[in-house]
């Protein structure tokens, strides 16, 4: 029986070996590349949009605006008055990135370059950029039904009896809890391939997407065409977690393009797109107050929440409904009371995302049920235990659950985390927490979503193949599909073959999501494949003139006798072309719909229960929190893919653990500013542990084979199971996710009462700065970016196709210079050409490998004891080539530390020393100061600038020398050499530098070597850095190299020579002079900290919300002075 | 301009700063590197140039050295796909053909004996690698699998290369 084992992906030598074909890896011939323009703007009417130019552009196969639609169509999404989108903006943007037209043409650099040539005429008019903003004093986006300007629906109401919860109550807690808008994040872009035939007026679709239905559904109706005509075919889908379950907006354009252009169009999302212009999770305010009596029964949930819409509805409503539906799905209180507002901002609008409002409210319940439990002195899982609901029992907000084995999983927990021991690991920084959840297997979201139809083909050559209407952009549904075939049939796995999403061949299938793919089609496909077997049965008996027929090993088999599944085929009176088939309609009944009025409904056929714990160490110092051991326990019912479970237990539990440790869409103006990996703190492979997951064996007669839901289940418990741990462990108790160093480290000042004092009045080399930071929030920075933008150089490249380039490979240091002088850009390892080339008005087009020029990739002893470094060598081979000397360790150290290996095999060392700053602001196309001229604003004044930007010395930039490489060099007195034309020069690292990420460097100036004094060579020393994930760029960071006393006595007691580095708190690297010369080895750790505190404190001008960033680098320091005492002992 | 790729020499009609990743995937047909940054910050691209693993995203054709793609490395990585079959190492598979690429070199160059050692050294690298669906521990215990049941055959068979210069 193959349900039930972890077997194999059913395509999985395809998938390992790259074989699987993505939208973006099928070659059509002849298709044409789509490109979209987008508002720059969160808000504007468009006065016109003149596309003359773009249609005139060489490659430009066709263009679409608005009027290539009916006039004032709209998405239907929820249907009625909730529809408020049109599939290109008509005559109102309403937010930056909004589709306004699209270009086909036969390159990707032709239709990219067609569209910056659409000339649109905007009048900018301001809005409400978030939800506190949209209440008051602010344009209404849209005519709502609702009576409140810009709340886009409300729903107040309340379950149970709240009167008694309220009066039952002995205590309460209660606090603000905030959800950030986090991304999806998938790994393949959005890509849609639309193939128009104009002689049967239909469309072909190969779309990354889960509900291949969906899509048909809103393109059909937005190009007027039947829904059987936009067929769309099975294609490899790259994740979806949700931001594929509806039809996407690159669609319906790639179909419209393909028909205007009467040619296949591929459109592809670039990153940027898919970070700042798709729909990501709703944002979440939730103010909760929960009651509780003397005993610990929870008694009464209260809550305001706010849900951050976006521009537009989309599932707005249904996300914000599932997740008040989190307060009475769980425990089972007397009531609970809320009073929901899903209000429109001119952002991003929110879409379908995994755990769809759950996590957000799960985060404000779960940690507020810690603290009910310290008020009453309880242990948190014994309350949790304490007020589960029975299984077969009702939940407040209607859900009719059937198992549970909820107490099992927090059990499981609390043995798994070594919940009653864990005093005695305790260190200081440790903590534990848990959380636990509940979702459905699928609710009765939509019309038909309780309908799954599907088919058992059986070929003449005995091999099976499953057909459903949905796709798989990862869970492993096909597999589980194909197992239950397999069970059912007899037949061994490697006969198996599955299709889906294709909408001619495939039947009925909403496709997958809210977590319904295992119950609908677990069922479809299993009673097609029991009535296939059924069919096969009675062929069989009738063929052997037995009655009791079993199916075995590819045939029937009765007694002694058996007939192969091929021979059954070739009997049947209803094979047709060499198959016999049967399709079948599963309706899943006892389930009731989202119902607008209505305020409960047992929205699935079957809940999901899981309980989460978390151990964290938190870095006191630098307030990283680390989650050092996580156990997940689920009840799942029956696992139909043990593995596949856990691998959606882990996946979704990292994902959650992204959200609660570093994930947020950070805006500014409306504007995405961290739209790129390396900018949005996501987990990469070292920054969590294995997730221990625990299935909680069970069986549920409501789903296919026992089994429940998981795919969602899991990534609502990490919130708050995090901030639980970390209130444990440090004594905080954080709200807003997500618990990033700074609001740990600003919480511990708070609650140690520890303040600084900078003393600007008495520091008139300060004043200046003051007074501009104190005049941007009071129209200075309104008339930089509204006016002075218009004076400055544009960013990004003009409406024309870029040239092609040449490269130039120089064989010596003088010709390179000639060159570089004529203006060739020179090249390291070019990690970061592409990127930035993006950004110029008019990217470079000459380049010097420096590559080829002999001693330049060579680290060379030299005759005066110093080490000779040459500009070319790579990260690796530095820190390969420092490891085998045995010298120099902390830039080993620090260079491990940088980007990724795939990196460091190609970046040079001269190319990190010179990369620019990596302000996001600077970095992702805002127009400032430093990327469009004098005439525009610095964004990290007002913006967010938290991490990356200076605490110190900040001026007309707020900006820091990102190079980790160039920052620890200071602590060896590395000289850098320069080339000029035929000589050389040699300049002091420590004057290298003029300001973030720029250097004393002219024209033809080409970087040599960097050489470290032989004395120099012999320090010891090491590197501390504070970043959000593995390989980002420093927070801050701190070097300590001292030279040891050689003279007699203790060789460590002394020390002479102290270099203390701090990186990325000033525009450049920056050394603690004073606190250098106090620095010894008998100092001890508290008088480190004095030290190095009283030297910033003296020289530091945060900005407002980074002098947390002076702890940082204080306790880092404290950490490098340890590990320096360490080594020298 | 001439390309070697996978042991062959093409010559492609392309700009030598041409990114590679495109190069590979529209001239030669290889799309097993897949583009999902174009930024060379996600791993996604992972393709080996002179044995080593780089983001071929951003790097320019005409300073790509000996590219090896994965398509290369099928028989060579066969025994480590076969370890991310069995463990779940891949879902939604986008990123797999970098994490395999990426580990195939990691398993040429020795990793740690030592089992925690290995293990961190694994998830280090793979820092490279972003993914999106299986939360990595699949991923880093597939390779470590590999890593030990190779130390282990090597003692009894020929070493897993299959005509690539290690």
């Amino acid at each position: 029986m193959t349900v039930g084992q972890s077997t194999r992906a059913i395509d999985w030598d395809d998938r390992t070996a790259g074989r699987a074909l993505y939208t973006a890896d099928l070659r059509h011939p002849g298709h044409l590349f789509g490109a979209i323009l987008r508002s720059p703007h969160p808000y504007a009417r468009i006065l016109s949009i003149d596309t003359s130019r773009a249609e005139r552009m060489s490659g430009v196969r066709a263009v679409i605006t608005a009027a290539d639609f009916p006039y004032g169509i709209c998405y239907i999404h929820r249907g009625r008055s909730l529809s408020d989108r049109p599939p290109l903006a008509d005559g109102v943007v309403r937010y930056i990135g909004q589709e306004i037209a699209a270009v086909a043409a036969d390159t990707m650099g032709q239709a990219e370059a067609a569209c910056r040539a659409i000339r649109v005429r905007y009048r900018v008019a301001s809005a409400p950029l978030t939800p506190a903003e949209s209440r008051d004093h602010a344009r209404a986006l849209h005519e709502r039904t609702s009576a409140e300007r810009n709340v886009s629906m409300r729903w107040n109401s309340a379950w149970g009896d709240v009167d008694a919860g309220r009066s039952a109550a002995s205590i309460s807690a209660t606090g603000r809890f905030v959800y950030p808008s986090v991304a999806h994040a998938c790994m393949e872009p959005n890509a849609t391939l639309a193939a128009w035939d104009e002689s049967r007026q239909r469309v072909e679709l190969w779309t990354s997407t889960q509900a291949p239905w969906f899509v048909a559904k809103e393109v059909s109706y937005l190009l007027g065409i039947p829904h059987r005509d936009v067929v769309c075919r099975e294609v490899a889908v790259g994740g979806g977690f949700g931001s594929k379950s509806k039809a996407s907006e690159h669609e319906v354009i790639a179909a419209a393009l393909s028909r205007k252009a009467r040619r296949p169009v591929l459109v592809v999302l670039s990153r940027v797109e898919e970070f700042a212009s798709n729909k990501p999770r709703h944002r979440f305010e939730t103010t909760l107050t929960t009651y509780a009596d003397p005993t610990g029964r929870l008694t009464l949930f209260d809550a305001d929440i706010v849900v951050d819409n976006g521009a537009y509805n989309h599932m707005g409503t249904s996300v914000m409904r599932v997740g008040v539906i989190t307060l009475g799905s769980l425990y089972h209180p007397d009531g609970a009371r809320f009073d929901a507002r899903l209000v429109d901002t001119a952002t991003q609008p929110g879409g379908q995302f995994r755990g769809y409002g759950t996590p957000q409210v799960s985060l404000a319940a779960e940690s507020q049920i810690d603290e009910i439990a310290e008020k009453l002195g309880m242990d948190p899982i014994a309350l949790r235990l304490r007020n589960l609901a029975d299984p077969y029992t009702t939940s407040l907000c209607g859900y009719r659950i059937t198992t549970s084995r909820l107490a099992d999983c927090l059990t499981a927990v609390r043995d798994g985390l070594g919940w009653e021991t864990r005093e005695q690991r305790r260190v200081p920084g440790r903590g534990w927490g848990v959380a636990a959840g509940v979702h459905g297997s699928g609710a009765y979201a939509y019309e038909q979503a309780t309908r799954s139809d599907a088919a058992i083909d059986v070929y003449h050559d005995g091999h099976v193949r499953v057909r459903f209407g949905g796709a798989d952009a990862g869970t492993g549904q096909r597999t589980i599909l194909a197992q239950i075939a397999a069970s059912e049939l007899g037949v061994d796995m490697n006969d198996i073959q599955v299709l889906s999403m294709d909408s001619d061949e495939t039947p009925f299938e909403l496709g997958a999501w809210s977590s319904r793919g295992t119950h609908m089609t677990g069922m479809s496909v299993g009673k097609a494949a029991r009535e296939m077997a059924d069919k096969l049965k009675a062929l069989a008996a009738e063929k052997l003139g037995r009655d009791a027929v079993t199916l075995t090993c590819g045939a029937a088999v009765a007694g002694e006798e058996s007939v192969a599944l091929a021979d059954l085929v070739l009997l049947s009176g209803d094979a047709a072309d060499g198959m016999l088939s049967h399709e079948t309609t599963y309706l899943l009944e006892g389930t009731e719909p989202i119902t607008p009025g209505v305020d409960t409904a047992n929205l699935s056929p079957s809940y999901a229960f899981a309980a989460h714990g978390a151990q964290v160490d938190v870095d006191l110092r630098t307030g990283k929190v680390t989650v050092s051991d996580y156990v997940a326990a689920h009840d799942v019912g029956r696992a139909i893919n043990p593995m596949m479970v856990n691998g959606q237990i882990a996946g979704g539990a990292v994902m959650g653990l992204g959200a609660a440790l570093g994930e947020e869409l950070i805006r500014e103006g409306g504007r995405v500013v961290n739209p790129a990996y390396v900018n949005y703190a996501l987990p990469r492979a070292a920054d969590l542990p294995s997730v221990r997951p625990i299935i909680v064996g069970g069986y549920d007669q409501a789903g296919p084979y026992g089994a429940k839901s998981v795919g969602e289940m899991s990534i609502i418990p990490p919130g708050a199971a995090v901030a639980n741990a970390v209130y444990d462990a440090a004594g905080i108790r954080i709200r807003e996710l997500p618990i990033t160093p700074d609001k740990v480290l600003t919480a511990l000042a708070r609650k140690e009462g520890r303040t600084r004092r900078f003393h600007i009045w008495r520091r008139p080399s300060t004043w200046w700065v003051t007074a501009i930071r104190a005049l941007y929030p009071l129209g200075l920075h309104w008339t930089l970016h509204r006016l002075g933008t218009r004076l400055g150089r544009r960013v990004g490249p003009g409406p024309q196709v870029p040239r092609p380039a040449a490269l130039y490979s120089p064989e010596t240091l003088a010709e390179a210079s000639r060159q570089a002088r004529a203006g060739a850009v020179l090249l390291g390892g070019a990690t970061d050409l592409i990127t930035e080339s993006r950004l110029h008005p008019r990217p470079p087009v000459e380049f010097i490998a420096v590559s080829g020029i002999a001693g330049l990739r060579e680290i060379t002893e030299q005759s005066d004891g110093s080490l000779r470094i040459g500009a070319a060598v790579t990260l690796s081979e530095l820190s390969e080539g420092l490891t085998g000397l045995g010298q120099m360790a902390a830039v080993a150290e620090a260079i491990q530390t940088i980007a990724s290996p795939q990196i460091r095999n190609a970046a040079t060392v001269a190319g990190n020393l010179l990369q620019a700053k990596r302000c996001w602001f600077f970095r992702n196309g805002f127009a400032c100061y430093k990327r469009s001229g004098i005439t525009n604003p610095c964004y990290a004044v007002m913006g967010d600038h938290r991490f990356q930007h200076a605490a110190i010395g900040g001026h007309r930039c707020q900006a820091v020398t990102p190079s980790d490489l160039g920052t620890v060099l200071h602590a060896y007195d590395a000289n850098v050499v320069i080339a000029r034309d035929d000589t050389q020069r040699m300049v002091a690292i420590s004057d290298f530098y003029t300001g973030p990420g720029e250097t004393i460097l002219r024209a033809g100036d080409v970087v040599a070597a960097i050489v470290i004094p032989a004395a120099a060579r012999h320090r010891v020393a090491v590197f501390e850095k504070l970043a959000l994930t593995g390989g980002d760029f420093a927070i801050v960071s701190a070097t300590l190299s001292v030279l040891p006393d050689g003279g007699e006595g203790d060789p460590g007691q002394q020390w002479r020579d102290v270099r203390l580095v701090l990186g990325a708190l000033a525009p450049r690297p920056l050394r603690l002079i004073r606190a250098e010369q106090r620095l010894t080895a008998s100092a001890g750790t508290d008088r480190v900290r004095r030290i190095v505190d009283a030297e910033l404190n003296r020289i530091a001008h945060p900005l407002p919300h980074n002098e947390w960033k002076l702890d940082a680098a204080t306790g880092l320091v404290q950490t490098a002075y340890e590990r320096v005492v360490a080594k020298l002992s | 301009m001439r390309l070697t790729v996978n042991g062959e020499v093409h010559e492609v009609p392309c700009n030598p700063m041409d990114p590679l990743l495109g190069v590979l995937r529209d001239q030669l047909g290889l799309t097993a590197a897949k583009l999902a940054c174009g930024r060379g910050e996600c791993g996604a691209c992972t393709v080996l140039i002179d044995d080593q693993p780089r983001m071929s995203c951003i790097t320019p054709a005409g300073l790509a050295g000996d590219v090896v793609t994965l398509e290369g490395l099928t028989e060579e990585s066969s025994d480590l796909r076969g370890e991310f079959a069995d463990r779940g190492a891949f879902q939604c598979g986008f990123c797999t053909p970098g994490q395999v690429v990426h580990a195939t070199a990691l398993l040429r160059g020795g990793l740690p004996d030592d089992p925690g050692e290995r293990r961190a050294a694994v998830r280090h690298s793979l820092n490279g690698n972003i993914c999106r669906c299986t939360g990595y521990q699949a991923i880093v215990e597939a390779v470590c699998a590999t890593a030990e049941r190779r130390s282990v055959d090597s003692s009894a068979g020929p070493a897993p290369d299959a005509g690539a210069a290690s």
